[in-house]
């Protein structure tokens, strides 16, 4: 379930535009989760039910009693919770796992694509499990959908920071949806791996394995003259997460890693799909990737039962 | 040995990327954006905080220690990286470091462990595994090529040079790690292309600065020079972003004649100096025969090196001249002139060995370099090592044919001196004398004539004191710290010059060509015939 409070909103300076916002939000919200629904997207946390109460229903003071109105969505149950509280680094966990996971979140984004939507706020605690092996994403609260306009359009990057691309931690901005929204969407698929395998987002790892020099609040220059450096910079961090992964698909992983996590956002994603014209981020080949990749752990965990 | 002096000129430093990231050079100079204004976090990651303290779970805290990326919430952070460190789950490194990182513990660098040779091995590994995960990383094959000019591997590194420029055209960084290896590689004109053909020339303070100091180098006047002239007067750029600009430009007034000029522009240089304007300030104060005042953070920086041997040796302090040579090498490995300097004082401070293990690791990187094998010539003649000598000069004589240096002329007076043919020593060092003052190089001359003494008292010959009278009288003219510790040796010391009981002796027989300048030199077999 997710709950939006109004009382902060009506005793905020700017109450109006602030209740104004939170609105348009839930309208937002709403209104996507219902059409993810209509188009039967599988990988995307249904909603159930959505709606308002008001806690103080009887009060007479009108302000009191829109002070006590809360709008809530109720989800689909995930029994076991998002991936934060799911995740462990021991061995004892099936190398395929981790894997489905990626799985999941692939497919998800790929279903929201699919029909125009960018989710633009993918992290662990938006990635929900089900039962065994079943991954969904949630919280369609910062995305953005193609033809309508959403609340967080106009921020620079709408979701949440620790997982954002580099280039808008430099005030850079691509003008091409795909490059800008759905880009975002398969770095932050990116930023999974390395959260699932390495315990930490692409995002941080870049900042630690940039130079001083070049970080986002000290680099005063071009995106394009520092790019470069990033570059490099990525590799280093593919270099140093590469351990984490099990050595029977480590190659591959440090490979995908790399091409989602790209800093140049016009590169990013799949190389060979990128090359096409019009044909978008190559989101379908990291789908088949790690369902074969899953497959074969499962088949291994199997073997050696 | 007469390498104490040469012209020096700005030429772009060529260091590993992440070194150049820690100096000025590392500043954009073309466009200044706003720093993107970032979101007060802390209220957001307070709510996240009190969810984990609920709940907490290795996932969450991994999660959480993603806002160690942003400073400011580093302090906030703390109870998080150490119930990280104390999970008895095996971690993965990256999150481990992440917590470490968190609560400010240093991660121990593998690479402290191993010593220069494994490292360097050790860095073309990683930069070759770097670029196999992505193999359009100009920096990467940047880094690369260093290291392989750094062996001597030039056409790999060009290849690898070539590679970053196609991908990184208008990097200020490529643009001068190519221009500094063309210059390595003997070939300043295509630097100076290389240079003049980027995009951003005329914007960009650094590259306007090599491609004044490349064309002062090849004696041009330089098209650019006029208009980086205007600039540096007209404060258009930070003082940061123009020390090596204003550098360039100064030198170019001293060689013109503009000494006041210089004076200004090298002021304008050292107001925030980076470790090459520094280096050429105290040069061209040695050339101007000028005092500069030496600001003591200039020589503290770790990459001022090469400034530092200017001032330990101009100051006479042949120890420490030794010992920041040493240091210019680590930073500039691909580069001859600090090994050659290396090499020069160990002479000065007659240790022969020592002079010939420098001029062979600077050989590593630069095969042909001349001044370097005239230097590993005269260490073996110091240490009566005649035969290997030779075969060094006579490689060194035909190449140079028709335009003979005096420095191999000195050389091999030096040898015909230690073989005992008196006449034909002197004969080829007035020779050397002649094409030293020829070319302008007056100290190298006085220290040509004094190591002419030297060799005439070492050979007992009968002018041998008139000749350390002569050599005093060259060196009162064009003094120089390299004459005053030949001439203190040879006049304060004499044992020093004594001729070892048991020096090697030649099996092999050979004569000089006057007439057609060459080292003939009888075949020898393995077996005597």
């Amino acid at each position: 379930m997710k709950a939006m409070d109004f009382h902060a909103a009506l005793l905020s300076a700017d109450s109006v535009a602030k209740l104004q916002e939170i609105t348009t939000r839930i309208q937002y919200e709403r209104s996507l989760l219902e059409y993810c629904g209509v188009r039967g997207l599988s990988r995307i946390v249904r909603l159930l039910e959505s709606g308002n109460i008001f806690f103080d229903d009887s009060n007479p003071d009108p302000i009191k009693r829109a002070a006590s109105r809360v709008d809530f969505f109720i989800f689909e149950f995930a029994e076991h919770g998002d991936l934060r509280r799911h995740i462990t680094f021991n061995p004892t966990l099936p190398g395929s796992w981790k894997l489905r996971v990626l799985h999941g979140i692939a497919a998800a984004i790929a279903q929201l694509h699919g029909v125009g939507v960018a989710h633009q706020d993918i992290k662990p605690s938006n990635v929900l499990s089900f039962e065994t092996d079943k991954f969904k994403i949630g919280d369609l609260g910062r995305s953005s959908r193609e033809g309508y306009t959403a609340p967080t359009d106009q921020n620079l990057f709408p979701g949440d920071r620790r997982y954002s691309p580099p280039e808008f931690e430099y005030g850079h901005t691509v003008t091409d949806r795909v490059d800008r929204r759905l880009g975002s969407d398969i770095f932050m698929l990116g930023s999974m791996i390395s959260f699932l395998y390495a315990g930490t987002s692409a995002s941080y790892l870049l900042v630690t394995e940039t130079p001083a020099a070049y970080l986002p609040g000290t680099w005063r220059g071009r995106y394009e003259d520092v790019l470069p450096f990033l570059v490099d910079a990525q590799a280093r961090c593919a270099q140093k997460i590469a351990s984490s992964f099990p050595s029977t698909c480590a190659d591959k992983m440090v490979v995908a890693f790399m091409q989602l996590t790209h800093p140049n956002p016009l590169l990013r994603g799949h190389p060979d799909t990128r090359s096409m014209p019009d044909k978008g981020l190559g989101i379908d080949r990291y789908i088949s990737l790690f369902n074969n990749l899953a497959d074969r752990a499962e088949i291994a965990e199997r073997a050696s039962r | 040995m007469l390498g104490d002096r040469w012209n020096r000129s700005v030429i772009p430093r060529w260091r590993n990327s992440t070194i150049v990231a820690s100096t000025l050079e590392a500043g954009p100079s073309r466009f200044t954006p706003e720093v993107v204004p970032r979101p007060n976090l802390l209220p957001l990651l307070d709510e996240r905080l009190s969810e984990w303290n609920a709940h907490p779970t290795i996932g969450g805290a991994a999660d959480l220690l993603a806002y160690d990326q942003f400073p400011e919430l580093r302090p906030h952070l703390q109870k998080i990286a150490k119930y990280v460190l104390s999970s008895d789950q095996p971690l993965p490194i990256p999150l481990k470091e992440a917590a470490q990182r968190a609560l400010e513990i240093p991660s121990l660098d593998s690479s402290d462990l191993v010593g220069p040779n494994s490292r360097r091995i050790e860095e073309i590994h990683t930069l070759r595994h770097r670029l196999a995960l992505n193999p359009r990383n100009a920096v990467a094959y940047v880094d690369l090529a260093r290291w392989y000019a750094a062996l001597g591997r030039n056409e790999q590194a060009l290849r690898l040079l070539n590679i970053s420029k196609a991908l990184e055209p208008n990097s200020r960084f490529v643009i001068r790690a190519i221009a500094r290896f063309h210059i390595h590689a003997n070939d300043p004109e295509r630097a100076l292309a290389v240079v003049n053909h980027a995009v951003a020339l005329k914007e960009d303070p650094w590259l306007m600065a090599s491609s004044v100091a490349i064309s002062n180098l090849l004696g041009k006047s330089g098209r650019i020079a006029k208009y980086a002239r205007t600039l540096v007067s007209s404060d258009t750029f930070h003082p940061s972003q123009v020390p090596e600009l204003a550098s360039a430009l100064a030198t170019l007034e001293m060689f013109s004649g503009s000494q006041k000029k210089a004076r200004k522009l090298f002021n304008i240089a050292l107001v925030q100096p980076n470790d090459n304007s520094v280096a050429q300030a105290l040069w061209a104060a040695d050339h101007l025969k000028t005092t500069i005042e030496v600001q003591d953070k200039w020589l503290d920086d770790p990459l001022s090196a090469e400034a530092r041997y200017y001032r330990a040796f101009f100051g006479g302090n042949l120890e420490a001249a030794l010992m920041a040579s040493k240091e210019w090498f680590a930073d500039e490995p691909f580069s001859s002139r600090p090994m050659t300097s290396a090499s020069f004082i160990c002479g000065l401070l007659e240790n022969y060995e020592a002079m010939e293990r420098c001029c062979r690791v600077g050989l590593v990187a630069d095969p042909l370099n001349v001044g370097l094998r005239n230097n590993l010539a005269f260490s073996l003649s110091s240490q009566w090592r005649l035969e290997e000598a030779v075969e060094i000069l006579r490689d060194l004589l035909q190449e140079e044919k028709d335009a003979l240096s005096g420095h191999t002329l000195a050389n091999l007076g030096q040898l015909m001196y230690r073989e005992g043919f008196v006449e034909e020593g002197e004969m080829l060092y007035r020779k050397a004398l002649d094409r030293l003052k020829v070319q302008g190089l007056s100290t190298s001359q006085a220290l040509a004539m004094a190591y002419m003494a030297r060799e005439a008292l070492l050979a007992n010959a009968e002018n041998s004191e008139k000749l350390v009278a002569e050599a005093k009288g060259l060196a009162k003219e064009f003094p120089s710290t390299g004459v005053d510790v030949v001439l203190r040796s040879v006049t304060a010391s004499p044992t020093n010059l004594e001729v070892p009981s048991k020096k090697i002796l030649r099996d092999q027989k050979w004569r000089y060509d006057k007439e057609r300048n060459l080292l003939l030199i009888e075949e020898s077999r393995p077996f005597k015939e």
